[in-house]
This record gives structure tokens, sequence and C-alpha cells, in this order.
């Protein structure tokens, strides 16, 4: 039976080597201090057989794990994303997010004039951008950036593809109101649910850790 | 001693299998007794044994219970409902294969 200060050590060690989710911390410190447990009733002193179990790591094993912790959550995000998305074009939701998107089509419709139309999408368009950016600098080094990193990444495609999309077709006088409001939501509802779908997932990363004190 | 490579792609299948068994298992009890039963011939690395175990987790095959053990916590897993159904198909995969491949071994020339 390992000691509450060997314990501690172990997890401090687990924690440097770029383990950053809970579960797999959890599941690290039960799986060496299971074989160090284990190596010890064979005779081994402490230091010897945390040595050895964590060879069987390798150098950078448990960052691998993590990365691959990541990917794994990063699928079961885009999972949860389309179910969400499906989910908002299924009546009762897609009543009110027709509603929506035809009272937002109706805003771009009477907006002054065509250059005013265009310089303030671009604008918000563009700020939004930027800011994505600075977030992507700013967590670059910092917890859950490889599935913050994700996420911007497909914010990025989803803003390069529909800046086009609202500058042809909402002043397109050939297209009818129905096909500009569908051109306002379906992205607009894809973008929601993604916000909305890894927003969660990594706060409940975020709470699951600061909630777990090291004791 | 076998080939290693005999027995790449049979993990999953021994997890569920594992874990119809025994109910439900951690991480490390499952490698160990992996190591016993194929009489140290296949030793689960942990880069293999939990990305798996993840990707079971994350498509539902597997549920997860998290306990204290005293000194730490343990997180043992499962099958799903629609994990045990999952676990009858491999078997019955498995059982083919075996069966298939017993036959090609069998073989004899002429």
């Amino acid at each position: 039976m390992l000691t509450k200060e060997q314990i501690k050590s172990i997890r401090i060690n687990i924690r440097n080597r770029g383990v950053e989710t809970i579960d797999l911390e959890i599941e690290m410190l039960d799986h060496i201090s299971s074989g160090v447990e284990e190596k010890m009733k064979q005779g081994a002193s402490f230091r010897n057989a945390y040595k050895a179990v964590m060879l069987e790591f390798g150098p950078h094993g448990m960052s691998q794990l993590q990365s691959m912790k990541y990917d794994t959550l990063c699928k079961k995000g885009l999972k949860l994303l389309l179910k969400k998305y499906l989910e908002l074009l299924t009546p009762p939701k897609i009543f009110a997010s027709l509603c929506i998107s035809f009272l937002l089509y109706t805003i771009f419709y009477y907006f002054p004039s065509n250059t005013l139309f265009k310089s303030v999408s671009i604008s918000i368009f563009f700020i939004f951008f930027l800011s994505l950016l600075i977030i992507k600098i700013k967590n670059h080094k910092k917890k859950y950036s490889q599935i913050k990193s994700y996420d911007q990444i497909l914010s990025f495609v989803f803003i390069i593809f529909n800046a086009p999309f609202y500058d042809i077709f909402i002043n397109s006088q050939t297209t009818s109101v129905l096909a500009k409001t569908l051109i306002i939501m379906l992205p607009s509802l894809f973008f929601y649910s993604y916000f909305e779908v890894f927003l969660k997932l990594y706060r409940e990363l975020e709470e699951d850790y600061n909630n777990y004190v090291l004791t | 001693m076998a080939n290693k490579n005999l027995y790449k792609g049979t993990l999953e299948s021994l997890i569920f299998q594992l874990l119809r068994v025994n109910n439900r298992m951690y991480g490390y009890e499952i490698s160990k007794t992996i190591k016993e039963q194929t009489n140290d011939e296949m030793i689960i690395s942990e880069s293999k044994l939990y990305p798996t175990l993840h990707k079971l987790e994350a498509t539902g095959m597997l549920e997860v219970e998290i306990e204290s053990t005293g000194s730490r916590l343990r997180k043992y897993y499962k099958l799903t409902g629609k994990g045990v159904k999952e676990s009858q198909n491999q078997l019955e995969s498995l059982k083919q294969y075996i069966l298939s491949l017993s036959n090609f071994v069998e073989l004899k020339i002429g």
C-alpha cells in the first residue's frame, strides 16, 4: 500500500508529463500505483518499482495518451454537434429557428444601403476572425490547446465559406425569400451548435480539473 | 512464443470478452488478466489499451464507474446494453475467424 506522499508525488509527475484531463489522470495514477504496489510486493523499493513502471510508458507515453484522448473527445464532440444540429432542424425547434432567421433577413434586407450592408457584414466577420485568432495565439500553450485548436479550425472554415454566401445571395434579386432565410439559418445554426457543444466540452474538462484538488 | 503480430486486431474482442465474464474491470486489471490468460504471450502496452478503452467509452459500448480504493480513485469499465450486443457479435466473429484459421492450418498438401 502506497503512502499519501508517494501517491501525491506520482500524481504531480503525471501532470508534469502532459496529462491534462482528470479522468486520464485518475486512470494513470491508478495504473502506475497498481504496478508499483505489485513490484513492491516482490521486494522492490518504491523508487525502483516506480522507475520500472515509468519505463513501460516511455518518455512521451503520457503526452501521447493525452493526445489520443483529445482525438477521441473531438470525434465525440463532432458527433454531438451533428446531433445538436439535426435537433435544431426538426420540429418544434425548426419553427423558432425559421422565425429568428426571417427576422435577421428582414433586418439585412431593410439595411439603408448595399455598401453599408457589405461593410457591416464584412467588418463583423473580420472582427470575429481576428478575435478567434487572438484567442488561438493566447491559448497556444495552455491547457486543452489541442481541443481548442480543433474547434477554431472549424470556425475559420465556417467564416471563410459563409461570408461570400451572405454577400452573393442576400443581395441577389433572383433568390427567393425562403432561400435567403435558409442561407442565414443553416450556417448560423451550425455555428450555434458547435459553439454550444465544444464550449460545454472544455468547460466541463476545466471544471473537473479545477474541482479535483491535489490531496 | 507466438508472433505478436498475430494478436493484432484482437484487443477489442478480448476486452469485450473479459468484461462479459467479469462484469466490470479497471485498466491495469485488464492488461494483467490478458497477460496471465495468454501465458505472457500477449502484453498490452498502455498506449494501445487506454485509447481502445476510451474509444469504446466514447462510442457508447462501455460505461464508467469511478470508485475510491481508499488511497486513490479507480475507474471501472463495464459493458452497456449496446456493448453487450456488440460483444456477442465480436465473439461470434472471433470464433469464426479461429475456425477458418484452424481449417487453414490443418490443410494437407496433395
